[in-house]
């Protein structure tokens, strides 16, 4: 009792206390809001590059060659002593300034392939040689490059020797690895990209890729269905929403299954553009004018009435925007060039926020934000995505794409306490780039 | 403009708004504050960042209730997650050793709203908080517990503990008065 009465006093005195407050917190607050708004800014800056950052590891690590050294093939170490016996000491000059080099191990195959006595190697080495003709007219040998041009020059004698086929192979292989990491491809000739690209692969049982990377963009278009007791409120909302070209960015990982079968995940960011406009009768004014004339004396009233209609207009686009994480299986099929595939899955909704205007059921607007969001749902739901793609290679490891797809989305839109339910689905083409990881890569590791 | 039209301008983001509903409260959670920390600079860090909060947390108040009430939780929490970087301990004790002060109601009547707030932030952090949550913010023991992260038990001993260091004090006032 005696506790109620003092903690009751001490309530009644401090619970509405004032006290005074500093003049400049308000512009404290201020300060504070701003510079964690600049902060925010830099979170997807720093997932941007966090993207590029593990994108190009993993690009430079695809290209990382494996040391001579670290093989252990019998093949090899039969190169390595040869070479060192046998080697004339121009070459072995040659071999010291490129004591760096390194063999993938795709090429520490061919050679030790080409050292074993068959004749259909002898086809090999007349690539050897024909790449060797097109070697001198690259337009960005460096110092290091025309040092060794001799070497290549010298290529008749590795093809008609023995002793320096087996001499001089390797070291040609050191070379030319090192060669095409400093010449672009656009540097050689028709022909010699193709033997290049031949010498790179040499075996048709070489394990192919089978992770791809694809990166797209796609124009998209919302197509909406409501559904609702209120008919002619959902007629009179559909007809101040019209649909807006909208788009779609996102990235794919990819892992080939067989000759033919992929899996594919990613993320996906979709922004469904809506042009809203509504004008409500606001104020109805009517004017009443009276005129008095006189007519033989007489009093003539002459009344006319002016009706004016004052309209609140209300122009706004609305953008539903989403993440969403796919899960898809694909079947692809075509040649080196060409490939087509068919394409089919789950899309599942991660987080989708709003942004605009609407009308509710008085036919009053109200406001969509991301913070105030009382029609659509923000959380998971479930979309089917199909779609056939066209695959165009541009380069090694390299395709563009184009694919049109629909998204039909299962699960409605709006929240359970509202008196309708929407339900977008998404047409639209992804154009994209698809990096195919390097299969040697793989294999080294 | 009414406080509903105030709070719907700052979920859009108005700065005239923010403002407006700041000047509004800004007095009253100063108050809370004071009760909360352990000097005037402690309170004022303690407001600033619960104003913050109230601005990127106010689209989920829903209309329901007072809105002083849950902007008071708001700061009540912003500066529990001040004093909780201080780690304080809140050390449990019997009750059954709890005696009460019999102290004259007319012996606190004449404090003023200043002078309660100076024998409350006397008080040791744990009993502070836990009577201000209590007796001042009314919230139950269960609640507190929930929120400090203690048991009910360490809750209601700290309160006993709190209202006896206070009367303590206000009798010794007395005494001096005399």
């Amino acid at each position: 009792m005696i506790n109620n009465f003092f903690d009751n006093y001490f309530k009644k005195k401090l619970y509405n206390h004032e006290a005074e407050v500093p003049a400049d917190m308000w512009s404290r607050i201020e300060k504070a809001k701003s510079s964690r708004k600049r902060y925010l800014i830099f979170i997807p800056l720093l997932l941007c590059l966090c993207i590029i950052g593990t994108a190009g590891y993993i690009l430079w690590d695809k290209d990382k060659p494996v040391a001579l050294t670290k093989t252990n093939s019998p093949a090899i170490s039969k190169e390595k002593s040869v070479f060192n016996s046998s080697v004339p000491s121009s070459v072995q000059s040659v071999d010291k300034s490129n004591s760096k080099s390194k063999i993938s191990t795709n090429d520490l195959r061919y050679i030790s392939s080409l050292l074993q006595p068959a004749d259909h190697h002898l086809t090999a080495l007349q690539e050897l040689k024909s790449i060797a003709a097109q070697l001198p007219s690259v337009k960005k040998q460096n110092a290091s490059l025309r040092k060794n041009k001799d070497l290549f020059e010298n290529i008749d004698e590795i093809i008609s020797d023995e002793t320096y086929r087996s001499a001089y192979l390797p070291t040609y292989f050191a070379m030319k690895q090192s060669m095409l990491s400093s010449v672009s491809h656009s540097d050689f000739p028709a022909p010699a990209k193709m033997a290049v690209h031949r010498i790179d692969c040499p075996s048709s049982n070489a394990p192919e890729s089978n992770v791809y990377f694809e990166a797209y963009g796609s124009p998209l278009i919302g197509i909406k269905k409501m559904q609702g007791y209120d008919e002619a409120y959902l007629a009179k909302k559909d007809s101040t929403e019209n649909a807006m070209l909208s788009f779609g960015l996102g990235f794919r990982i990819s892992k080939k299954f067989g000759n033919h079968f992929l899996l594919k995940t990613g993320l996906d960011y979709t922004q469904v553009n809506e042009k809203f406009s509504f004008r409500k009768e606001e104020e109805l004014r009517i004017t009443t004018v009276v005129t008095i004339k006189y007519v033989n004396g007489q009093e003539v009233y002459d009344t006319s009435t002016v009706t004016e209609v004052t309209y609140n207009e209300k122009k706004t686009v609305n953008r539903y925007k989403s993440i969403s994480l796919p899960l898809l299986a694909s079947y692809e099929t075509g040649n080196d060039q060409w490939k087509a595939a068919i394409t089919a899955g789950a899309v599942f909704n991660l987080h989708s926020w709003n942004k605009g205007e609407m009308l509710d059921t008085s036919y009053n607007t109200i406001t969509l934000s991301d913070k105030n969001n009382s029609v659509y749902r923000t959380g998971l739901s479930v979309a089917l995505y199909g779609s056939v793609a066209v695959y165009k290679s541009i380069a090694p490891n390299l395709d563009i794409f184009a694919e049109p797809y629909l998204r039909y989305q299962l699960s409605s839109m709006t929240k359970d306490n509202v008196v309708f339910s929407q339900k977008t689905h998404l047409a639209g083409i992804n154009f994209g780039l698809r990096y195919q990881f390097n299969s040697s890569r793989q294999h080294n590791e | 403009m009414t406080e509903t039209d105030l709070i719907k301008g700052c979920i859009k983001g108005n700065a005239s708004c923010q403002r407006m509903l700041f000047e509004t409260f800004a007095g009253r959670m100063m108050s809370v504050c004071l009760r909360y920390a352990h000097n005037q600079q402690e309170a004022e860090d303690m407001l600033q960042e619960g104003f913050i909060r109230v601005f990127s947390n106010i689209h989920q108040f829903k209309f329901e209730g007072a809105f002083e009430g849950w902007l008071r939780r708001v700061i009540v929490n912003s500066a529990l997650k001040v004093l909780e970087k201080k780690r304080i301990v809140y050390t449990e004790i019997s009750e059954r050793n709890d005696y009460a002060y019999l102290v004259d109601p007319y012996a606190y009547h004449h404090l003023a709203e200043e002078e309660l707030l100076r024998l409350i932030n006397a008080l040791p952090d744990g009993y502070r908080i836990v009577f201000n949550l209590n007796v001042i913010e009314g919230y139950s023991h269960d609640e507190i517990a929930a929120m400090l992260n203690i048991q009910a038990s360490t809750s209601r001993s700290q309160l006993v503990k709190a209202r006896k260091m206070l009367q303590k004090q206000i009798l010794e006032q007395q005494k001096i008065a005399v």
